[in-house]
């Protein structure tokens, strides 16, 4: 096949790519998106431009004293009062918004210097680099800040700077911590590899590669640092030991306000505020900036969707209604939409109708984002959120799914529907014994005892072809080979004995060989026990294989469907055509896909 | 070792490979062997498939000839020059850029957060000291090369489909002019019809620029229709080495055999 053919086959895919998703919201957008974020931004700006413009926004010198209108409350003059020596409380606090943003820069800033170069070159180098570096980290970190910082002032003097150096040094230990961590899980990873292999140099990958995917967790966590700084500089000046006596700061000003509490209660109110709305805007700025980081989990918060009362599906004609009551699984005008980026919804499933007779095999293709796995979850009612089935009808059995609770739904998953997913170690937990697992579902819904439960979990192994299956019950999923769990994962699925069996690409993390065994296992199972299976799969050729019939997803739509040999003969849709016309050029043999 | 007017590019003799399987309490490494006496070559403007099923150790060779796992025994010789040689984490330049690799996920071999473009840009900058101008003409040649429309370059791996994510790492493998491409299983994370086109781009690229290819790959049919020569792995050791379709016509072992008959087949309709 030529390379314009090619190009040719995947056109129409890639246009509906870029019309549909079009480009994701920036991350500014995502940030701007979150009430609380845009609260905590503007609070912090309005602190930023304050501080740097303090001098000539406040109303009077933070330092005049007048001994006639000391301890004020609020009026005219003074809008929030003024102190002990009659300085004004609005200029005072806002100047101290001055000295709390320096002490933030002064903690802040050097700690980031220092502890995220040093982190990123100790988890790259590793050994003895980073086993040293790591036990002193330790040594510090076991060291409260406060105390740490009492030590410092107490050799080399009182002072807001060496008090911020002080508990810089340990923010410089978070910081290497943090991206140490990060670094180690970023290393293995195929990009950093190809950086490698490119020949690039250590710094070179470090700040240019490995750096820019840290950010996320850097940010986060110097957005609450910023707060525990705030904080921490109130609490030396509180303390007496931070700003020099009578400089304007939030926690001196606090001390101040101790000390004529009971004559003047409203003292304590303004520098409290400030540091209770600082401290917190710092904090939402973090969650802020790791949501937007990760935009998932701002859509997973969403609120659940409505639940769609399943529309009555009018059989067309009495051979219609004949087909209905005979399905195991139907499904009628079946659709999934999403929320898109502007509130509209989008439809990933649209209008999918398919049904499933008794011991029939159906083969549900397509390639990534065909639908077909998010088919497979409307089915199960496992549409991920905020997702829904907005419209059609899922009769299992002649039993409407759509709209009925979740609770409903759980006692149908594992009973009437069987499920086999793609990965058998990711499906299995490591930590519990197979026959264990396999019988969770069945003493849950039955109700029978262990006993007899782990009796017919070994009969069903049996079957599926696990050798010594009554000894292996007690066997860990690690102990099976991939094609061995496999097995066990469907029979797991049929304990219960399910009307249906839905298998989600059950071979394709399989080798080759244990794929076969596979397959001629479903079609077994078929044969003796009347099994019905919907086949999600990518592989034409598994379809061709093991399916009685074929429905062919694009899109998330259906666009063709039919008995296995008759589509395969004469496909009529033009995908179906491109999609074996691909297999058969990779199957071919050498040159055919020119 | 081979001389640099061979028309072998690669050598491969008798390598064995061991890799840590983890430690006793007493801190003694345990070892696995994992690549038992490998020989193979490949020759210039040719591939060599290498074919296995999970744990045949297809990779773990892969991994040895770009450096980036130990050798316990044995020889890589690459164009004249004794590759296992050289000390442990001491690559030469030179070498690097005559043997590039295109991994298995595109998505993941990609940096998430650097524009396609500049992903590519990189690469041309750091080999070829090129800037400006000079730097972005060469970067569009890349593009056209391996058939990415241009503007694809604005965009972040995220943004773009699989095939499109394969064809920028295929980009930024070819920026430095390498000579041999390692492809480690470089099709197997992509849709069938989106295989068949990047397939296609591979056997191009052969023909223009005389490249040579260790294609790694778990997929036989792929194998047959890209590969020149074929060594089937099993367990670290070769069941069956020679040409493409010596292979597949008159397997040799038993395990060849079975491997060829595990693959689905449609029904009634012969491959063409």
């Amino acid at each position: 096949m030529s390379d314009q053919a090619a190009n040719a086959l995947e056109a129409p895919l890639e246009a509906a790519l870029t019309q549909t998703s079009d480009r994701r919201p920036g991350f500014l957008a995502r940030l701007l998106s979150q009430p609380s974020t845009v609260f905590a931004l503007c609070w912090v700006i309005l602190l930023v431009i304050v501080a740097l413009f303090a001098s000539y926004l406040a109303p009077h010198d933070p330092n005049a004293s007048s001994v006639m209108r000391r301890l004020q409350g609020f009026s005219s003059n003074n809008w929030l009062g003024t102190d002990d020596l009659g300085r004004d409380l609005l200029s005072r606090a806002m100047w101290g918004g001055r000295v709390a943003l320096h002490a933030v820069a002064m903690a802040v800033g050097p700690a980031l210097l220092v502890g995220v170069p040093i982190g990123l070159f100790v988890a790259y180098r590793g050994g003895w680099w980073d086993r040293i570096v790591m036990r002193l980290v330790e040594v510090e970190q076991a060291i409260p800040m406060l105390l740490f910082a009492f030590t410092f002032i107490a050799i080399f003097g009182r002072g807001l700077t060496n008090a911020m150096l002080a508990v810089s040094l340990g923010f410089a230990m978070s910081y290497l911590r943090l991206t140490r961590a990060v670094v180690l899980a970023e290393r293995p990873k195929a990009y950093v590899q190809a950086a490698e292999i490119q020949g690039y140099s250590v710094p070179r990958i470090l700040f240019r590669h490995i750096l820019p995917n840290a950010i996320g967790p850097i940010a986060v966590q110097t957005s609450i640092l910023a707060g525990v700084a705030i904080l921490l500089e109130a609490m030396l000046s509180f303390l007496g030991l931070g700003v020099a006596t009578g400089s304007p700061s939030w926690g001196a000003m606090l001390d101040d306000a101790r000390r004529f509490q009971i004559q003047q209660p409203l003292l304590s109110l303004v520098p409290g505020a400030a540091i209770t709305i600082t401290v917190l805007a710092f904090n939402l700025l973090g969650d802020g900036f790791r949501d937007a980081f990760n935009s998932d989990l701002v859509i997973s918060r969403r609120k659940k969707p409505e639940p769609v009362a399943a529309e009555p599906v009018v059989a067309d004609s009495p051979a219609a209604a004949e087909a209905q009551s005979n399905s195991v699984l139907r499904l009628s005008h079946v659709s999934v939409e999403f929320p898109s980026h502007g509130g509209a919804y989008q439809k990933v499933v649209s209008d999918v109708s398919f049904a499933i007779a008794p011991g029939e095999i159906y083969g549900l293709v397509g390639e990534s984002g065909s639908g077909k796995s998010m088919t497979t979850a409307a089915i199960l009612g496992q549409a991920p959120r905020p997702g829904r089935v907005s419209s059609g009808s899922i009769l299992l059995d002649g039993k409407e799914l759509v709209g009925l609770p979740e609770r409903q739904m759980r006692a149908i998953r594992g009973r009437d529907i069987g499920t086999v997913f793609q990965d058998p170690m990711m499906a299995l937990s490591p930590v519990h014994k197979i026959g264990d697992q396999m019988i969770e579902g069945l003493v849950r819904h039955e109700g029978i005892s262990r006993k007899q439960a782990l009796e017919r979990a070994a009969e069903l192994l049996d079957l599926v072809g696990v050798i010594d299956a009554r000894n292996r019950l007690n066997d860990y999923p690690h102990q099976f080979s991939g094609g061995m769990a496999q097995r066990a994962m469907i029979a797991a699925a049929l304990i219960c004995r399910p009307k249906l069996l839905i298998a989600d690409e059950p071979t394709t993390a399989l080798d080759v060989t244990v794929q076969k065994q596979v397959l001629d296992l479903m079609l077994r199972l078929r044969e003796t026990l009347g099994m019905s299976i919907l086949f999600i799969t990518h592989d034409l050729a598994v379809v061709a294989q093991l399916c009685d019939r074929v429905g062919v997803m694009k899109l998330g739509e259906l666009v063709e469907e039919g008995t296995t040999s008759a589509l395969f003969a004469d496909p009529k849709h033009a995908y179906t055509r491109q999609l074996l016309h691909a297999r058969e050029m990779l199957d071919g043999p050498m040159g055919t896909a020119r | 070792m081979n001389a640099p007017n061979d028309d072998v590019i690669l050598r491969v003799e008798d390598l064995t490979i061991r890799y840590e399987k983890g430690r006793s309490i007493w801190g003694t490494p345990r070892y696995g062997q994992v690549v038992h006496g490998v020989s193979f070559s490949v020759k210039r403007g040719e591939t060599f498939g290498l074919v296995g099923e999970s744990g045949s150790g297809k990779s773990t060779i892969g991994k040895a000839i770009l450096r980036q796992i130990p050798v316990l025994g044995g020889t890589i010789g690459f164009d004249g020059e004794t590759v296992t040689d050289w000390p442990e984490g001491t690559t030469p330049l030179a070498y690097r850029r005559a043997v590039q690799v295109v991994f298995q996920s595109p998505r993941l071999s990609l940096n998430a957060r650097m524009l396609a473009r500049d992903t590519v840009a990189e690469a041309v900058h750091f080999h070829l000291g090129l800037q400006g101008r000079e730097l972005d003409e060469r970067v569009d040649r890349l593009f056209d090369d391996v058939g990415l429309a241009r503007h694809l370059g604005d965009r972040y791996p995220d943004e773009l489909s699989g095939g499109q994510q394969q064809r920028v790492a295929i980009a930024r493998a070819l920026a430095c002019d390498p000579r041999l491409v390692i492809c480690d299983e470089a099709v197997s994370a992509l849709d069938v019809s989106t295989q068949a086109q990047v397939i296609a781009l591979l056997r191009r690229l052969q023909e223009e620029r005389g490249l040579s290819y260790v294609f790694i790959s778990h997929d036989l049919g792929v194998v047959r229709n890209l590969c020149h020569q074929v060594g089937v792995l099993q367990h670290g050791r070769f069941t069956d080495i020679g040409l493409t379709e010596d292979i597949f016509e008159r397997p040799r072992s038993d395990y060849t055999r079975a491997l060829l008959d595990a693959i689905p087949r449609f029904p009634g309709r012969t491959a063409a």
